[in-house]
């Protein structure tokens, strides 16, 4: 594979928008034709140049291609906008819509994510080892579909309504998540490893969701189902002991399902 | 002692922004925070006196007076505006909106004065 | 002395329309049937400060100069910026904020209103769920349930309640008798001690007690015996109150939007009026605050696709509050330039959008000493809109009013203010 590094060497006033910067646009561009490449400087159009140094090797195929951005880019939206092939490693935090209607290839962050990473993404992988803000795999702005597709891993915690809308592929979240996880998920694999704060499965209508810490509380919409032990979800084995849950009833013929661990969770059920 | 902070519409804080923000009857609608008679008791203070609020993003002073619409427990009011906003939390969870009610700040009695608007402005340091 | 009959007035989304101006030497002296609020609107208050002349600061003082040199500064600064915001718009008429959108367009700036701060979460939500919404006259002819959920008309509508839910319609011959009223607050309000029923619910639990409703709407269970502070059978008994309902309207505020969850509580909420129209008509009308914020709105809509929050950077109209909001924008230190017009958010955002508001180019298009001017670094003073300029305003339920000049003004007004400023942009992006 072939990498092709990016440094940022000035940071911008305002934030840089780089939906241009994967490896579908910089397949068979050499690398002077890549520090070319047009990106957003708030409402100004630049060349990449300005401010990241671009070295390495170019390839012919999207899919032979890794670009590595090494170096902050907090302040950079858009990273590996639609995607379909190839690898993206960012050596730092990003802004906001890493991985943004993804279709394929592979992303990892090394720091934090702001909000919207992975949204309506359809494909491929995306893995935060920080932590990610809200609206982790969402719907666009009044869309009813969020992700489709794919596998979002999130080290560390996320902020609100993550995996809202949520139609398909799973998210994992290895820390906490802030309130409304899985509001209006429609299917998919939603897992939380850690604690959640309020209204898990909010409005849901289909789908799994798994919190194998502490939930604060849980809405009243929902219908209590016993106790189930070692779950299989799409396939995968969970082990654990898990409270069930089917809703939210508050949405006509809901039938999503809700497993809580048992372990902390009395104070959940009816 | 630490509270739930509201903020919102009182209709004199509506007389006042019309009438003029650099009036004196501004301060008398905006620069105060209601509470329950059981709260100013417990703060041991009288309707009237000055109260200090202290917020995770700043803080600010506010003249402490009898609410008339009763609040749940230990939750204070104070009509929206600037003095309230030295205290709200920030917050949008990306919605835009940021958070300006039920947000939980700590409130002690104080002799420092209430800011008039403009020195209140001049907190921020425009120059 | 002279009269002047039906003069709307520009404060609050109710847009009163019956409102009596005494009028002096080109000068409003006096009101018939105002509220307090819109009175103070209408009368200078002595001693309030009017600004008559453009301000420009220079070094910490602000200094006179002609609205020329105003509208020249303020094309510059907007033309320079890289990611201007151009936020307000919400006490001036449809006309002017039409003007902003070109301008927004040319500058390619985010426009944004003040409902950022309102009811942004409502905007949100309809977008999801939809708007079964009906006028105010439909709620005084019809309406024998009224629901007022996390508002408090009595101090921020002053007269709506009387105009409009208190009042003798067609099919309401009696006004109040013939009507329930349902208050939803955590506070034993002004408008909840006049309730027949008060749904004291704890506060940031608005959602939770929705989807509650919403379970038992579709004759499931509710889980706990307790939800939000109230007990099943209550709100069972809410329940049933609702579906028993000939015409039931529901009228909503800051209270639920302003809670956690903001959005999500109005798009449930909404949800439910819909779903309670298998039992009985059911409408909603969210509690516009400034006069014009839905016209904003409005006009917003019809000329980008998106209410609020609209992002011209590329060219073409991008939407996401939450990125795209004024607040979000100062927060995370995004815009580098700020034009304020028919609003204040130096007094109603928080502090901490206020320490970017500092350090970017601010104009502030405003006819009175505000928290706002106090920041800004140029100051253009426009007639007041309803009072000495003409133009249309859009009331809560989405019925435009044409508002009165009352009285003459020697001052520019918004859209002649806008316009120049536009002319200006227009010649200085022609010339990059």
């Amino acid at each position: 594979m072939s990498e092709i590094i990016i440094t940022p060497k000035i940071q911008s006033n305002v934030p840089l928008e780089i939906p241009n910067v994967k490896p579908d646009v910089f397949a068979g561009k050499s690398i002077d034709e890549i520090k070319e490449v047009e990106i957003y400087q708030g409402n100004e159009i630049v060349k990449l140049s300005e401010f990241f140094e671009v070295e390495g090797e170019s390839a012919e195929t999207p899919g032979e291609i890794k670009i590595i951005i090494d170096g902050d880019a907090s302040n950079i939206k858009r990273i590996g906008q639609g995607m379909t092939a190839g690898e993206i490693i960012v050596k730092g935090d990003v802004s906001m819509y890493v991985g943004l209607d993804m279709k394929g290839g592979k992303i990892i962050v090394e720091g934090n994510a702001a909000s919207w990473a992975g949204q309506t993404m359809k494909g491929g992988e995306l893995e935060i080892m920080g932590s990610a803000g809200d609206y982790v795999g969402s719907s666009y702005r009044g869309d009813w579909r969020g992700m489709s597709g794919g596998f979002i891993t999130i080290h560390g915690n996320v902020g609100y309504e993550i995996a809202e809308y949520l139609s398909g592929g799973k998210i994992v979240v290895k820390g906490n998540a802030n309130h409304m996880p899985g509001i209006h998920m429609n299917s998919g694999v939603l897992i939380i490893e850690g604690n959640v704060t309020s209204r898990t499965g909010g409005e849901m209508s289909g789908g799994t969701i798994i919190v194998k810490g502490v939930m604060d509380e849980f809405l009243a919409g929902f219908k209590y189902l016993g106790i189930e032990r070692d779950i299989q979800v799409n396939g995968e084995d969970i082990p654990g002991v898990f409270y069930k849950f089917t809703g939210d009833y508050a949405i006509k013929g809901a039938h999503g399902t809700v497993y809580v661990a048992v372990a902390g969770n009395k104070h959940i059920v009816p | 002692m630490i509270v739930n902070l509201s903020t919102g519409r009182t209709v004199w804080q509506g007389q006042a922004i019309e009438s003029g923000k650099d009036l004196k009857m501004y301060i008398d609608a905006a620069a105060i925070a209601h509470l329950n008679d059981d709260m100013l008791a417990r703060l041991g203070i009288k309707s009237g006196q000055n109260i200090k609020i202290i917020a995770p993003e700043g803080d600010v002073v506010v003249k402490a007076v009898a609410t008339k619409e009763n609040l749940p427990e230990d939750t204070i009011y104070i009509p929206l505006g600037p003095w309230a906003n030295r205290v709200v939390d920030p917050t949008t969870n990306s919605t835009a909106m940021p958070c300006f009610k039920n947000i939980p700040v700590d409130i002690m009695p104080t002799d420092e004065e209430v800011l008039d608007m403009p020195t209140l402005m001049k907190v921020y340091g425009k120059v | 002395m002279e009269l002047v009959n039906n003069v709307i007035c520009p404060f609050c989304g109710t847009l009163c329309d019956d409102i009596i101006c005494k009028v002096e030497n080109e000068e409003i002296v006096g009101t018939y049937n105002a509220c307090r609020i819109g009175h103070s609107k209408f009368v200078h208050a002595e001693g309030a400060m009017r600004y008559t002349k453009p301000l420009l600061r220079k070094n910490g003082e602000f200094v006179e100069i002609s609205y020329d040199e105003a509208i020249e500064k303020a094309a510059q600064i907007l033309v320079d910026a890289k990611r201007p915001v151009m936020y307000g718009w919400s006490c001036t008429d449809c006309a002017s904020q039409e003007v902003g959108m070109e301008l927004a367009e040319e500058v390619r700036a985010v426009i944004d209103n003040t409902a950022s701060v309102c009811h942004g979460p409502s905007l949100l939500a309809v977008h999801d769920t939809g708007y079964p919404v009906c006028t105010l006259g439909e709620v005084k002819n019809r309406a024998d349930v009224v629901v007022y959920w996390g508002c408090n008309p009595f101090h921020a509508h002053p007269r709506h309640i009387a105009r409009h839910s208190y009042a003798r319609g067609f099919f309401r011959e009696r006004g109040r008798p013939d009507r329930t009223m349902i208050v939803v607050d955590p506070r034993n309000s002004d408008t909840a001690k006049l309730a027949d029923i008060h749904l004291q619910l704890e506060y940031n639990k608005d959602y939770e007690l929705v989807d509650a409703m919403r379970s038992a709407l579709k004759g499931h269970d509710i889980l706990y015996d307790e939800v939000a502070g109230i007990p099943r059978e209550q709100i069972i008994g809410a329940v049933e109150a609702l579906k028993k309902a000939q015409f039931g309207i529901l009228f909503f505020g800051m209270g639920i939007t302003h809670s956690l969850g903001k959005h999500r509580n109005i798009d449930t909420a909404i949800m439910m009026t819909q779903e309670l129209n298998q039992f009985a008509k059911w409408t909603l009308i969210p509690m516009r605050g400034h006069y014009n914020v839905n016209g904003f709105n409005q006009v917003c809509t019809w000329e980008s696709g998106y209410p609020f929050c609209v992002d011209f950077a590329t060219g073409e109209p991008r939407y996401n509050p939450g990125e795209t909001g004024t607040n979000d924008l100062l927060q995370n230190k995004e815009a580098d330039a700020m034009m304020v017009i028919a609003s204040d958010p130096g007094a109603h955002f928080p502090q901490r959008a206020l320490q970017t508001m500092i350090e970017i180019p601010l104009i502030s298009i405003e006819p009175h000493r505000t928290p706002t001017t106090e920041l800004a670094d140029l100051i253009i003073p426009p007639a007041i809109v309803g009072m000495e300029a003409e133009g249309t305003a859009y009331r809560m339920d989405g019925v435009p009013l044409r508002m009165k000049k009352v009285v003459e003004s020697d001052l520019l007004t918004d859209n002649q203010i806008l316009t120049k400023i536009l002319e200006r942009a227009q010649e200085l992006e022609a010339s990059k």
